[in-house]
């Protein structure tokens, strides 16, 4: 597929082609405008490619409606976006209440989604009286609340510090792991990739320039000359 | 969807009222200016139909009175006055029926004591074909043989008859400014609310909330804010007019009868504060949120 923006001196996507199969881990690596952002957005319809087609689970996405295909995915991002004057229970309780979940279904849903995410205790808190690392955690729970299918995860440690880093990680982990959900995982972060040992997929102007199996690793040298 | 829609309701009505209760101020500010408009526009309405009363009125004035001259019988001037060119319709008037017919509007005791019961001779109504023509046709009648006093409205009718329709005219084009007046005000507060849930509206695009579902809040939300106005405007107008009315029937109690009753206006101010506010919210969401189902 590729995907060109107006204006742009060269495609955000190039005649790419990618293959994720279901329940697996990947990452996204690459420089700031090497099109992993874009790769994501095509994926949870927010744009079109202009060329070829993104299938997820056999269907086409361009095929389907935009609200219908995201609510098989929970996506996060580097910033939080958390309701300021809603606790983090009512902000994860959200994400499933919009969806017309019934009270006792969210509740449950909600309450042990607090515990995945190491803040069952601090659920009454406003974001305002949790720490970034606890914010982003509130906001992949959110992110989960609807049990998805799908994690497209956009730079989602790139504000946090290590401790907290590894504490997202282990979470996305564990739902992987537990519930076989399909992670894409972009990131700058040579340290996480490294770390977990997965299918590394490297992008350079809108092309894939590497793609490491899992197991594989996203090595400095490679950082060094991305 | 995941659950029964009366999920989807109740979560839709809990979050209009905390987005009301949040943006208390810009609420309040809202009811009280769309109450205003509405008050406004309900007395426009108000006043317009009773123009149209005032108008069916002032039309009735400017019926030509004919009476005979010295000899003639009123009577026998009807056929005569029926073929002048512009005359409508001619009825003869017995003195002593429009005697009766004011004592009712004057009462029975003041006017025998202003007139006697045969002040009134006989005398001839015509109705004319275009009272704005009057001038010309009274000039045909008063040529007709028999015919004594003629009287009439005369250019002030005409003029009377013009300022109605002008008034009239004046008043629709009032009532669509105040339409569009509040329509903005509505519109400018919704785009306010809005804004300040920019962060819920991207959440529910994430989850896959429909972009009817994400307009649905504000919808309601705006609805809520349009019968509240739309209430209060009618409780006011409710209480107005029967002050008016009264003040009215005390000082010229013969136009009382001729007013009419504000409930019609009522239930048109009822419907409209919703109605102009879906529309305000409906257009501030869209602009937010757009119509494609992305």
């Amino acid at each position: 597929m590729s995907r060109r923006y107006p204006l742009a001196n060269h495609p955000a996507l190039d005649n790419l082609s990618l293959h994720i199969a279901s329940g697996e881990w990947l990452f996204l690596v690459g420089t700031s405008g090497a099109g992993k952002t874009t790769l994501l957005k095509l994926l949870y319809r927010e744009e079109l490619a202009d060329e070829g087609r993104v299938i997820i689970g056999g269907t086409d996405v361009a095929q389907i409606r935009g609200s219908q295909l995201r609510r098989s995915m929970g996506i996060i991002f580097q910033t939080f976006r958390l309701m300021e004057k809603k606790s983090a229970y009512e902000n994860i309780a959200y994400g499933a209440e919009v969806l017309a979940v019934p009270a006792s279904e969210v509740r449950s849903r909600t309450t042990e989604i607090l515990q995945l995410v190491g803040l069952a205790d601090k659920g009454h808190r406003l974001p305002a009286e949790l720490s970034g690392g606890e914010q982003q955690r509130v906001a992949i729970g959110r992110a989960l609340v609807n049990r998805p299918r799908l994690i497209l995860a956009d730079e989602p440690t790139g504000d946090l510090d290590p401790e907290n880093t590894d504490r997202v990680l282990e979470i996305l982990d564990q739902v992987h792991r537990e519930h076989h959900t399909t992670v894409l995982f972009a990131t700058h972060a040579v340290t996480i990739v490294n770390r977990l040992q997965r299918r590394v997929v490297r992008l350079q102007d809108g092309r894939i320039v590497s793609d490491a199996a899992a197991g594989g690793y996203w090595a400095n040298e490679e950082v060094a000359s991305s | 969807m995941n659950g029964p829609n009366w999920w989807s309701v109740y979560y839709r009505l809990r979050d209009a009222r905390e987005g009301i209760a949040r943006n208390s101020w810009a609420s309040l500010a809202t009811v009280v200016l769309l109450t205003l408009t509405l008050l406004l526009f309900g007395g426009f309405l108000w006043l317009n139909a009773n123009l149209v009363q005032v108008a069916a009125m002032l039309e009735r004035q400017v019926q030509v009175r004919v009476f005979a001259a010295e000899g003639a019988a009123a009577q026998s001037l009807a056929d005569p006055l029926r073929a002048v060119p512009g005359v409508r319709g001619v009825q003869l008037l017995d003195g002593a029926a429009v005697y009766a017919q004011l004592a009712p509007v004057f009462g029975e005791e003041t006017l025998m004591n202003a007139l006697p019961a045969d002040a009134f001779a006989d005398s001839l109504s015509v109705e004319l074909v275009d009272p704005a023509q009057g001038a010309q046709v009274v000039e045909r009648i008063r040529a007709v043989a028999g015919v004594g006093e003629v009287i009439w409205g005369q250019g002030f009718a005409e003029v009377l008859y013009r300022i109605s329709n002008a008034l009239q005219r004046g008043g629709i084009v009032l009532i669509i400014g105040f339409f569009v007046a509040a329509l903005l005000m509505t519109l400018t507060a919704m785009q306010l609310a809005v804004l300040n849930r920019e962060v819920e509206i991207q959440i529910q695009r994430w989850v896959g909330v429909s972009p009817w579902g994400i307009r649905a809040q504000f919808l309601i939300e705006a609805f809520l804010l349009g019968l509240f106005s739309s209430i209060l405007a009618a409780a006011v107008f409710l209480y107005l007019g029967e002050v008016i009315q009264g003040a009215i029937a005390a000082l010229v109690p013969f136009m009382s009868a001729q007013l009419s009753s504000p409930k019609l206006v009522i239930g048109i101010v009822l419907v409209t504060g919703p109605v102009l506010a879906l529309i305000g919210g409906g257009i501030a969401s869209q602009r937010a949120i757009g119509w494609g189902d992305k």
